[in-house]
């Protein structure tokens, strides 16, 4: 992988402050999570490497992609950590959900397929057969924007199950 | 608050860098990846600390709710 650019570190490095902020106020205040600044910067290793593995493995032109580093960061962060509830990676769906409306004039997931894909990713490595892991959450947010960028008016849209 | 500065997270993200990689593989990709102007300014916004502060407390009170509808 390329060097990143300033502008990029800047951008990730905003992006995961705000994440670490929520979970901070969400989960610590509230003592649902116990966190060290050196977590964080494990996490983030973690999902680095997964980053550039990722791109090199399926030759992904190098760019930051905000959709990438919360569903990774938000994993590796989940599994270094005391999250009995994995309260973590709802609050990473959640931000992704809000990207997502960044992204496209306020277009969002329901709350239902929210709590759907929570459920899904909480048995990832412990019930398989049903979880879904770090790239199928990015997978999900991921195809999203690619349906609504190709999305056409008059295109049928099928709806969602 | 705890917390990641921004030289320490470029430190994570120069030595995951420099990690040399033996496999160039696989399956190549048509998708570039490349963020939309709009998410690319928002990302920008968040180094204005009012707005950092602003969107935090927002997302947090989201989250919040969806929390206290999962526990």
């Amino acid at each position: 992988m390329n060097s990143l650019s300033e502008l990029d570190i800047q951008r990730i490095h905003s992006l995961i402050g705000v994440f670490n902020r929520v979970v901070e106020k969400a989960l610590i205040k509230t003592g649902r999570v116990g966190l060290t600044g050196q977590t964080l910067k494990n996490a983030a290793e973690d999902a680095m490497v997964h980053h550039a593995a990722f791109i090199d493995k399926f030759i992904i032109q190098k760019s930051v992609d905000p959709f990438k580093i919360i569903s990774w960061y938000g994993f590796f962060l989940s599994k270094n950590v005391d999250d009995p509830a994995k309260s973590i990676l709802l609050l990473a769906i959640a931000h992704l959900n809000d990207l997502l409306s960044k992204e496209h004039l306020q277009l969002k997931l329901s709350a239902a397929h929210v709590q759907h894909l929570y459920n899904m990713a909480k048995l990832d490595g412990s019930d398989d057969e049903f979880g879904i892991g770090k790239n199928g959450i990015y997978s999900v947010f991921s195809s999203c924007i690619d349906l609504v960028n190709d999305y056409k008016p008059g295109s049928k849209i099928i709806p969602a199950v | 608050m705890i917390s990641m500065t921004l030289p320490e997270f470029t430190d994570v993200v120069r030595k995951v860098e420099s990690i040399p990689r033996l496999e160039q593989c696989a399956v190549a990709s048509k998708k570039s990846n490349g963020i939309s102007d709009e998410l690319g300014r928002y990302l920008d916004s968040l180094s204005d600390p009012v707005v950092m502060n602003s969107e935090v407390e927002r997302l947090s009170n989201e989250v919040m709710q969806l929390l206290k509808d999962n526990h």
